[in-house]
C-alpha cells in the first residue's frame, strides 16, 4: 500500500460521503420542494443494495460445490432477518453458516 | 445549565447505538484485518469515512490500491441514501460551525434513526453533538478492539469477509421493507446478474446505472399516473441499519413501529 495513495483514497471517500450528508443543508429548500428527487430517493436504496449483494458475490467460485457456502450464507442471513429482524443476529448467523460450510464443502 | 443537561440527555440517547455499534465495529475490525489492513488504518477508516457499509468496501479498496474514480463512484452509490437524512435531522441547530460540520460528518444511519425517534423540538444543538460524538466513539472503539484482537490472536478469519455480503443482504431487506418495493429488489438483483455476465469487469457500475435508469422510469410513470410513495420520506428512510435494530430496543419515545409497513 502506497501511503500517499491510501491517504488520497481516504480523502476522496470522506469528501464524497460528507458532500452527500451536507447536501440537504446547502440545498435544503430546493430538495424539500422537489418531489421528483424525493420519490427517486425512496426507490434507490433497495435496488442499490441488491446490486451490491451480487457485486460482492462476484468472486465466488461457481464450479462444483464452490457456490454452496455463499448462497447458503445469503439464505441463512435473509431467513434470520425475516424471522427476528435483528441486524446483529442475522449478521452473525450468516457469517457462521458461511464459515462452517466453507470447512465442510469440498 | 440547559446546555449541559441536554448534552447528558444526548449521551443517554445514544446508548442503544452502542449495542449495535460495538459488536458491528468488532466484526468490521476483524474483517479489515482479514483483508490485510493494519489495525491503525481500520481505526482511521472508522474516524474518517465513518459509514459502516462503505468502510467494508473501502478496506478492500485500500489494500488493492483502487483507482480514485472507482472509489468516488462507489462511495456515491453506497452512501446515496445519506442524501436525504439531512432533511429530517435539524443539524442547523448546532450553532458552532465546526461542531455543525462534525455532526454532518457523523450523520450515519444510526444517528438518523436515533434522531427521528426523538421529538423534533427536543433535538437541541448540545444534544445533537452529544449523540453524534458518543455514537462515533462506540464505532471507533468497537473497530479498534476487533482489529487489535485479530492482530494479536493468529486465527484464520478470512471467512469474516462474508460480513460484507450479509450486511448488504440485511440492508436490501430493510430497504424493501421500508419502501414496500419488493419488485424493485428483484429488478435490482436481475440487472446485477445480467451485468455480471455481460460486463464482468465493470459489473457494479453497469448494474447501478441500469438500476438508476429503471428507478427514474418508474418515478416518471408513477407521477404521470398521479401515484406517490405512501411512505413519509422523513420517517421511513430505507436502507438504514438501525431502525430494524431500534425496534427491539426500547428507545425513549420510540415511534418507529407505527410506520412499519409489514
Amino acid at each position: 500500500m502506497n501511503p500517499w495513495h491510501t491517504a488520497a483514497l481516504l480523502t476522496v471517500i470522506w469528501a464524497v460521503t460528507f458532500a452527500l450528508r451536507a447536501a440537504p443543508f446547502a440545498a435544503s429548500r430546493w430538495l424539500r420542494e422537489n418531489d421528483f428527487v424525493r420519490d427517486l430517493g425512496l426507490l434507490l436504496p433497495v435496488g442499490v443494495m441488491a446490486v451490491l449483494v451480487v457485486g460482492m458475490l462476484q468472486d465466488t467460485p461457481w464450479s462444483g460445490w464452490g457456490w454452496v457456502p455463499s448462497i447458503a450464507g445469503v439464505g441463512v442471513t435473509a431467513a434470520l432477518h425475516f424471522w427476528r429482524d435483528s441486524v446483529l443476529l442475522s449478521l452473525v448467523g450468516g457469517i457462521a453458516a458461511y464459515g462452517v460450510l466453507l470447512l465442510v464443502v469440498p | 445549565m440547559r446546555a449541559s443537561v441536554d448534552f447528558r440527555a444526548g449521551l443517554h440517547d445514544s446508548l442503544p447505538v452502542a449495542l449495535g455499534y460495538v459488536p458491528l465495529g468488532i466484526s468490521y475490525g476483524m474483517f479489515a484485518h482479514s483483508v490485510g489492513l493494519p489495525w491503525w488504518l481500520a481505526t482511521m477508516t472508522a474516524l474518517v469515512i465513518y459509514a459502516g457499509s462503505m468502510e467494508f468496501v473501502a478496506a478492500g479498496m485500500l489494500v488493492a490500491g483502487a483507482q480514485l474514480a472507482t472509489a468516488a463512484t462507489t462511495a456515491l452509490f453506497v452512501n446515496s441514501r445519506h442524501l436525504v437524512y439531512g432533511l429530517s435531522v435539524p443539524l442547523e441547530r448546532v450553532r458552532n460551525p465546526l461542531l455543525r460540520a462534525y455532526t454532518i460528518h457523523a450523520l450515519t444511519d444510526e444517528m438518523y434513526a436515533v434522531c427521528i425517534s426523538l421529538p423534533r423540538n427536543a433535538l437541541t444543538g448540545p444534544r445533537l453533538v452529544a449523540i453524534a460524538a458518543s455514537a462515533q466513539f462506540y464505532w471507533v472503539f468497537g473497530t479498534t478492539l476487533g482489529a487489535v484482537f485479530a492482530t494479536l490472536v493468529p486465527l484464520d478469519l478470512s471467512f469474516m469477509g462474508f460480513a460484507i455480503v450479509a450486511l448488504f443482504v440485511i440492508l436490501a431487506i430493510n430497504a424493501a421493507k421500508a419502501s414496500g418495493e419488493w419488485a424493485l429488489l428483484a429488478v435490482g438483483l436481475a440487472l446485477a446478474v445480467v451485468a455480471a455476465f455481460i460486463v464482468p469487469e465493470a459489473m457494479m457500475f453497469a448494474g447501478l446505472i441500469a438500476y438508476c435508469v429503471v428507478a427514474v422510469g418508474v418515478v416518471v410513470v408513477r407521477r404521470r399516473r398521479g401515484i406517490h410513495p405512501t411512505t413519509q420520506p422523513n420517517r421511513t428512510m430505507p436502507g438504514t441499519t438501525l431502525p430494524a435494530h431500534t425496534r427491539e430496543i426500547p428507545i425513549v419515545g420510540d415511534d418507529t413501529n407505527e410506520e412499519d409497513p409489514r
